[in-house]
């Protein structure tokens, strides 16, 4: 779309011409060119129409139609009044004017700024912009003299004037200078590092040596940066600012030189940022007043810093440049505008109030997004939008593309992509899809980077979009490794998600490559390397022996090194194990082996032992203890071969389970487990006696118990009850008290000897804090039956139940009374604390 | 303060067929204290050092939960509900209802997807808990050879309880060697496991050895170094206890039936509102009653527990959960001594094993440690000043002897009893001694490896600088200097020690009339003052101003009697 073109002649007859281009309504697709003509705005003639053009030839048609009307001494509509405006007495007029005609691009205009910079006064920073603007050589001389001044606004101008004119040598002087005006700990830190490094521990560095310096000097050193322009350096001046305060005394100035630089220098993305940053920071700083060499014309002053109307004008200052952008470089405003979009975050959003939606203070995001709805009305006092209260009855009509300039989105679409790529706000997001779906092309040219980007974006179709354009990107027959790498490097995981399933299409390419091989399967990210370790273990069976050793050799040389990060090895530990088992007991033999399970990293145990398996003298050159030692081992990779190796030597375990006892008491399960099966099922435990049954039970673990229980229950027929009962009665556990305790009630042998000895036993039971009542009553019942049979078993069930009698709990205090009276009426003479019955009796 | 310990081998329990070894090992950067042995009942000592390690992990402070998961489901449960308030129609609550529904089909099999990582999650979690928690939160415990016994002490974790484990050598079936002194031995939680392997038809060896149990390693370190972060307040605590002990105390002998009776009422019951307090109701000649507050519920001790005080008393204790730490000891225990030091004051449990003796020290309440800046016991001791000349020769006498009455010490010293009692009160104070309670006797006990230097005896000695004095203490000598005590009737009590009244013009201006009982050693028994101070806190955090000038001026009294 050919914008409106008005021209003024001031000699003519016709001062005023205007040329709009119009769609040709007899023949539709082509054009008309129309110029109306007239003394005045207000008394234009119908003028002459030309056409109708087709789309591929009006452009020409239009620029010769504006040639003939300047050669008639037509000139750009206010150009003429500006050009008086240079002329007058008051540097305020002639900076005003100086900055339209930069905007306006016309070369003329030249050599009329260049003799109002004659006057020296403090319109030259604008008129430098100016020239600097119009990038006309003519303007190099003024802007190098300005560029070696010591003022900051003028220096500024200069220098960035020096920049647009592509004035090499007067920059490159400009830049020296900057480089020496650093502070000596910032300047060291810059020559660290590469310019074009903008990794974060570079920038983190040279914006720790900032904040080394005097915090009056620290503006002057992040402006300098910024100067510099390099990438590196442009980052940590952003970066100091985001950690330094932008409101505060003696960082305001520069921040402020800083957005102006990113205007003059075309670049947007720092325009953005610190645009939202002064809004954001605005929101809760009142200001400040200090004294402060003005940088414009050097004078210290008491001056209030980032109070409101400093605030607001810089708010405004955004909203100004990028409608001066949309005016007269109408290719730059969406870009610029995707930016100061970009820069804004959820957490911008305010609670909604009455009229005022979350974003009704959002100022440059208002303009920019909203500023074509009719909805809105601005509030200049408080720099907010609220909703215009509709007529009664008349509901508002539905709008659909309410951004302003909308016409100039369209026309660059590849904005839509920055703003998708670039801001996490729904509203924002929704916009740029709407757009990227008219202009579906647009995200052809998407940087991977930015595709990615957009898979974090919160909106599902900005999601689905990136998702595709990957998948269109994507071809598995001849893949685009830098994509697949970057995404499986992101910090997503869903994004790793699809460079592993992209891994997965083209396996059978980068199976075949080695030092590709070894690289997926050493990927930071533990998924990346099971994935890809997976689908190597299966192209292996395909694989030829050369692939093979060559790729086992890669492999062990890895595991023989440390691992960097914790579970580093263990792709390539999975592949040695599961895919190149033979190749490897080929080239290690038992020593080095073991070796490896000693001292290599768990992966690298895990290898070695199941190598180990595969050799068919390990064994022997081992021994049991040590394959013992192994099923003990913290990996369980380790314990498995262990346990693969034992069970060949099942026979010779049989014959002496010492081994296995020591398993049993494992402090891992599936070692444990292994020992009870081998034990239950191979040997005959009457072979080692009532030990290897008691040793069992004796246990502290919960299993190993119930396993000792098994087998004596099993084989308890051929075993000496009576020392089973003696020693089991020691146990302190729980279960095991109530193994004993079923045992004493249905095996302990007769007699007084019996009895007594388990004293101990019985009051463990009966003083126990659970309330195991039924167990209790067991043994009290079990004390009477005994104490019942002669007096010597009459003492002992006497003195413990005269002890467990005096509880506090009626159930245990009838059953123990009980049987307390019954063997003191059988046996009189036993000492007890019960007395007959009488009438001072009962409980003593 | 960080204490390091570092040890040669690791204790450790072996078990074989015929045989058990029991190897405690000690720091090395202590002392060379050891002892060699044979148990002669290992299930009595067994039962004893699963007590103390009870109380060694215990932890009774009270701990918030984490509300921040059920907050958040309470938020989405009000989120839902609003939301399901904004349906109007059938169709679609009946589709949010399927949906719901499916959602938690959803859920379910995502958890039992997920099953096996969350247990292999919390099994990793168990794992490193279980062996960073003994490396980093479990206070070794203190031990010390004697040349009547082996004791062990420990405090527990919430510093609230103190545990002292004393092993006659009557326990032992045969001794081989023995050195005496004070070391720390490595006691994790896997050695609990072990401990409970003890049998009596396994020979048991018991060593106290700096070498401990050494696992060779291919080149690994065979020694075990730890770094405790040690609070103040524990070691604080830790000398605390033995100014608690030497307070005269009420004592109750209790069957362990008794104790037991305690603990099942308390495993059953649990309050879930104030008070809590377990109320020792004694009366003279009767048995004692235990009261259970909020319920009310008296337990009548045995009869052979009667209280053979003058008068009548009550006296209420906090933090009784504690008690359950001596669970184990209950079926191999013979009697328990009970001290009371009085209302929200600490109290002592010596529970006779035969050849073992247990004591169970507890603070007033639970979350009261013993020296968080309530606890005042060292103002109810009463000490006479003691040169450094005079402290270096009470801690020469009792290295030497190594365990000794306060008057047997006083003839080795010819200090005089009182002037001893004073030293071996300041001895105790900075971990050079401590007093058996149960024994009745001072014990050599250095409780750190720096050695004992005429600077340590000055500054122990030094009075207090008015800046670490308490501001009862400050206010006490403040109203003493001024004469604002007046010593109305002081009688020698049939206990030995006085019984003293007083008026005493506090700093407000207020005359109040305290009341003060020491005992024989100079120890404050029982105070009242009718204070606002004392009507509020009692003793709980210490003596009031009040009282303090009226023993200073007792004090006083006693030098100048002395002096005649």
């Amino acid at each position: 779309m050919i914008p409106i073109v008005r021209l003024f002649n001031p000699k003519g007859p016709d001062r005023v011409a205007i040329v709009t281009v119009q769609a040709a309504w007899a023949q539709p697709g082509s054009w008309n060119v129309q110029v109306a003509r007239g003394p005045r705005r207000a008394k234009l003639s119908a003028g002459v129409m030309y056409g109708p053009f087709a789309a591929h030839e009006l452009l020409q048609r239009h620029g010769e139609v504006l040639t003939s009307l300047r050669h008639e001494g037509f000139v750009r509509a206010g150009l003429t009044a500006m050009l008086q405006s240079l002329v007058s007495s008051q540097p305020k007029v002639r900076a005003h004017a100086a900055t339209r005609l930069g905007w306006y691009g016309d070369t003329t205009a030249v050599p009329a700024l260049l003799a109002a910079a004659d006057h020296q006064g403090t319109d030259l920073p604008a008129i430098v912009d100016a020239l600097g603007r119009l990038g006309d050589v003519r303007g190099v001389e003024l802007a190098r003299a300005e560029a070696s001044r010591k003022l900051l606004s003028r220096r500024r101008s200069g220098v960035e004037a020096l920049r647009n004119l592509n004035d090499a040598q007067g920059l490159s002087e400009a830049m020296q200078r900057a480089e020496e005006r650093l502070p000596v700990s910032v300047r060291a830190a810059l020559a660290q590092h590469a310019a074009t490094d903008t990794s974060t521990t570079a920038v983190n560095a040279v914006v720790q040596s900032v904040k080394t310096v005097d915090a009056k000097d620290q503006g002057l050193a992040l402006d300098t940066l910024y100067e510099l322009a390099t990438p590196l350096s442009v980052a940590a001046a952003l970066a100091g600012l985001a950690a330094g305060n932008l409101a505060a005394a003696y960082t305001w100035r520069y921040a402020k030189s800083i957005y102006k630089r990113a205007m003059l220098r075309g670049d947007h993305a720092t325009f953005g940022w610190i645009a939202h940053r002064i809004e954001k920071v605005a929101r809760k700083a009142r200001g400040t007043t200090a004294n402060v060499k003005s940088g414009l014309d050097g004078v210290q002053r008491a001056t209030r810093i980032f109070h409101k109307g400093t605030q607001d004008f810089m708010r405004r200052m955004a909203w100004r440049h990028l409608v001066q952008l949309a005016r007269h470089r109408p290719e730059a405003y969406p870009h610029a505008a995707a930016h100061a979009l970009a820069a804004y975050q959820p957490d911008d959003a305010l609670p909604l109030k009455g009229a005022y939606d979350e974003w009704a203070r959002s100022y440059v995001f208002h303009r920019v997004l909203r500023g074509g709805s009719k909805r809105w009305e601005f509030i200049a006092r408080t720099m907010a939008f609220r909703v215009k209260a509709s007529k009664k009855g008349h509901a508002p009509q539905p709008e659909t593309n309410t951004a302003s300039y909308p016409e100039l989105w369209e026309q660059s679409p590849g904005a839509y992509v920055t703003l998708l790529a670039a801001s996490k706000v729904a509203d924002a997001v929704a916009f740029a899809v709407e757009g990227v779906k008219r202009h579906p092309e647009a995200m052809h040219g998407a940087s991977h980077a930015q595709v990615l980007a957009m898979l974090g974006a919160p909106h599902a179709e900005a999601v689905g979009l990136a998702s595709a354009e990957l998948e269109r990107r994507f071809d598995a027959h001849n893949p685009d490794w830098a994509l697949v790498d970057a995404l499986l490097a992101d910090a997503r995981p869903e994004v790793r998600t699809l460079g592993q399933k992209f891994l997965s299409l083209a396996a059978d390419l980068w199976t075949r490559d080695v030092d590709r091989v070894m690289r997926y399967l050493g990927a930071a990210d533990a998924s990346v390397r099971t994935v890809a370790a997976g689908l190597v273990v299966a192209s292996l069976d395909d694989a030829d022996v050369w692939h093979r050793r060559e790729l086992a050799e890669r492999i062990l040389a890895v595991l023989a090194t440390p691992e960097p990060t914790p579970g580093a090895h263990e792709g390539f530990a999975r592949v040695a194990r599961d895919g190149l088992g033979r190749e490897l007991a080929e080239v290690l033999d038992v020593t080095e082996l073991m070796t490896m399970v000693s001292k290599g990293s768990p992966a690298a145990q895990a290898v070695g032992a199941s190598v180990l398996g595969l050799k068919p003298d390990a064994i022997e050159l081992l021994g049991l203890p040590r394959i013992a030692a192994m099923a003990n081992h913290d990996v369980a990779a380790v314990r498995e071969a262990a346990r693969s190796m034992l069970r060949s030597t099942l026979p010779s375990l049989a014959a002496d389970p010492s081994l296995l006892f020591t398993l049993a008491e494992s402090e891992w399960a599936d070692t444990r487990t292994f020992a009870f099966d081998v034990l239950r099922e191979r040997v005959d435990l009457q072979t080692v006696g009532l030990d290897a049954y008691v040793g069992l039970c004796d246990s502290n673990r919960a299993d190993v118990q119930q396993f000792g229980r098994e087998v004596v229950l099993r084989d308890f027929d051929r075993l000496d009850v009576g020392e089973l009962i003696a020693r089991l009665s020691q146990h302190p556990a729980p279960p095991m008290r109530r193994f004993a305790l079923d045992l004493v009630v249905g095996h302990l042998k007769e007699g007084f000897v019996a009895l007594a000895k388990l004293e101990g036993f019985f009051r463990t039971a009966l003083f126990d804090l659970w309330p195991s009542r039924n167990e209790k009553r067991a043994v009290v019942e079990f004390l009477e039956k005994r104490g019942l049979r002669d007096e010597r078993q009459a003492e002992v069930a006497s003195r413990v139940l005269g002890d467990f009698v005096r509880v506090k709990a009626r159930r245990d205090f009838e059953n123990a009374l009980e049987a307390l009276v019954r063997i003191k009426l059988t046996f009189p003479e036993v000492e007890s604390r019960v007395a007959p019955a009488g009438a001072a009796g009962g409980v003593a | 303060m960080i204490v390091e310990f570092k040890y040669a081998g690791q204790s450790a329990i072996t078990s074989g067929l015929r045989s058990t070894d029991v190897r405690f090992a000690t720091n090395t950067l202590r002392e060379a204290a050891f002892f060699k042995g044979t148990l002669g009942n290992p299930l009595l000592f067994r039962e004893a050092l699963a007590a103390l390690y009870d109380v060694v992990v215990s932890d009774y402070k009270y701990h918030p939960r984490d509300r921040l998961a059920f907050k958040a489901w309470m938020e989405a449960q009000d989120q839902k509900f609003l939301a399901s308030l904004a349906v109007q129609g059938a169709a679609a609550r009946q589709k949010i209802v399927e949906l719901e529904a499916r959602r938690d089909e959803l859920d379910r099999h995502r958890y039992d997807r997920l099953k096996p990582f969350y247990k292999a999650r919390q099994q990793y979690f168990d794992w490193v808990y279980y062996h960073q928690y003994e490396l980093n939160y479990l206070f070794d415990p203190v031990i010390t050879v004697h040349p009547d016994q082996v004791f062990f002490e420990a405090f527990s974790r919430d510093e609230s309880s103190y545990a002292r484990l004393g092993a006659k050598y009557d326990l032992f079936e045969k001794i081989d060697a023995f050195e005496c002194g004070t070391t720390n031995i490595d006691f994790s939680a896997k050695l609990h496991g072990e401990l409970d392997r003890m049998r009596t038809y396994r020979r048991t060896r018991f060593d106290i050895d700096p070498s401990g149990f050494t696992v060779a390693t291919d080149g690994g370190a065979t020694h075990k170094e730890k770094k405790i972060d040690l609070p103040e307040s524990w070691v604080k605590g830790f000398l605390q206890v033995h100014s608690t002990m030497s307070l005269g105390m009420t004592r109750l002998r209790l069957d362990p039936v008794d104790l037991y009776n305690l603990m099942r009422f308390l495993k059953r019951h649990r309050a879930k509102a104030s008070p809590r307090a377990m109320r020792w109701e004694l009366e003279p000649g009767k048995p004692v009653k235990v009261v259970m507050e909020p319920w009310e519920n008296a337990i009548e001790l045995s009869p052979a527990t009667v209280f053979d005080g003058p008068k009548k008393a009550s006296i209420r204790t906090w933090g009784r959960d504690r008690l359950l730490t001596l669970a184990r000891l209950i079926p191999v225990a013979q009697k328990v001594d009970v001290y009371l030091a009085g209302m929200g004051l600490p109290s002592m449990y010596v529970v006779d094993l035969g050849e073992i003796s247990f004591t169970l020290g507890l603070s007033g309440w639970t979350d009261n440690d013993w020296t968080s800046g309530t606890q005042k016991f060292d103002l109810l001791t009463r000490r006479l000043p003691v040169s450094a000349v005079e402290l270096t020769s009470t801690y020469e006498a009792l290295k030497k002897a190594r365990y000794a009455t306060d008057v047997a010490l006083s003839a080795e010293t010819n200090l005089g009893v009182e002037k001893t009692r004073s030293a071996l009160s300041y001895l105790c104070q900075i971990g050079r001694g401590m007093f058996d309670l149960g024994g009745g006797v001072f014990r050599h006990r250095e409780l750190f490896n720096e050695p004992f230097t005429v600077k340590e005896a000055v500054a122990a000695v030094k009075p207090a600088a008015p800046s670490q004095l308490t501001s009862e203490e400050k206010a006490g000598e403040s109203i003493f200097a001024s004469g604002g005590v007046l010593i109305t009737a002081r009688r020698p009590v049939s206990t030995g020690g006085y019984k003293i009244s007083g008026s005493v013009k506090g700093t407000n201006g207020q005359r109040v009339r305290p009341v003060l009982t020491v005992d024989a050693a100079g120890h404050i028994v029982e105070a009242t003052c009718s204070c606002a101070f004392f009507t509020k806190y009692g003793l709980t955090k210490g003596p009031c101003e009040h009282v303090m000038a009226l023993r200073l001026g007792h004090m006083s009294r006693l030098e100048q009697e002395d002096g005649a």
